[in-house]
């Protein structure tokens, strides 16, 4: 009864997709045609369609981006696949929600929770005209990539951005995100 | 300078470039998702700096995005600065969107504000 119950887990829990493993550039093609076809089908609001396929190009590419050098860093006997990445995509109570994960250094914690706060703290037309001052900035660098990637998903979500960090050895934590969408 | 004829793909928009006798016409066209945008830009970084020593009098640039991720924004405000740069033509940019597309429209006004070149909204009717 393995199969079912995995089945019927998936189902309770009206997970849409959910994935661990290696985040590579083909993986992401597949995944937002699959995704942008389920969506056309599920979804009726073109709006949200949008919303839903702009935050999963973002958050996905985010993934596919950050993931951290771990060579250098202390390993303890634990070990694990650090450069893989996770994501879920749930539909509940008429909204959506996209998880993602990964693993991350500790000294990185501070950068990334002072972009997502910065954002967070935002309301819609300042979130537009920070990222139109990223634009404008001229630079480019993963940096400020990832930082646009915040901006452009906060303007999206209908929701503050949830994210948490657990540790799992001492020089490294699992960094969870959470973006929500309403179904009008 | 070699004409430009990429074609579209589900990640990237189809670039062609014509160089005419008075004009120099580029039209960007689709849809922009790379994970890297900077790599997907540089042949029309590489464009501008060939066409820049010795402009034709007029040169328009036509841009139609379906769909544009934050990677391609930054590569596409960079290539305009460069553009920006060009002296001695007359330049234009025309930016496509579709009626009911809010978030291509508000693009196109947030590049209108942050280059220096004219720039035109062009409002399409949804197909």
């Amino acid at each position: 009864m393995v199969g079912y119950k995995n089945y019927k887990d998936l189902e309770d829990q009206n997970i849409i997709l959910s994935y661990k493993g290696s985040i590579t550039s083909d993986l992401l093609s597949s995944i937002l045609h699959i995704m942008e076809n389920k969506l056309a089908k599920k979804e009726e609001d073109k709006l949200v369609q949008r919303k839903m396929f702009n935050i999963l190009v973002e958050a996905l590419q985010n993934l596919y981006h950050h993931i951290d050098d771990f060579s250098t860093s202390a390993t303890t006997d634990y070990t694990f696949d650090k450069e893989a990445g996770m994501f879920i995509i749930i539909n509940e109570d008429e909204t959506y929600k996209i998880i993602t994960g990964n693993f991350v250094l500790n000294k990185n914690i501070p950068l990334i929770e002072r972009s997502i706060e910065l954002v967070n703290g935002m309301n819609q037309p300042q979130l537009r005209q920070y990222y139109r001052e990223i634009l404008s900035s001229g630079s480019i660098g993963e940096e400020t990539e990832v930082g646009l990637g915040f901006v452009d998903i906060a303007r999206k979500s209908d929701y503050k951005l949830g994210f948490e960090f657990a540790q799992v050895e001492p020089a490294i934590s699992f960094f969870t995100l959470t973006m929500m969408v309403d179904q009008v | 300078m070699e004409n430009l004829n990429i074609e579209g793909t589900t990640k990237t928009p189809q670039v062609l470039s014509a160089l005419e006798d008075n004009r120099l016409y580029i039209s960007i066209k689709g849809r922009s998702i790379p994970e890297d945008a900077k790599e997907f830009f540089q042949p029309l970084m590489d464009l501008i700096e060939s066409y820049k020593p010795n402009p034709k009098p007029n040169t328009v640039i036509d841009i139609y995005f379906e769909y544009l991720n934050t990677s391609s924004s930054k590569s596409l405000a960079i290539f305009l600065k460069r553009f920006e740069s060009v002296t001695g033509t007359e330049k234009v940019v025309n930016w496509y969107y579709e009626k009911l597309d809010y978030d291509l429209k508000e693009a196109g006004e947030d590049f209108a504000l942050i280059i220096d070149i004219p720039f035109n909204l062009v409002q399409i009717s949804n197909s």
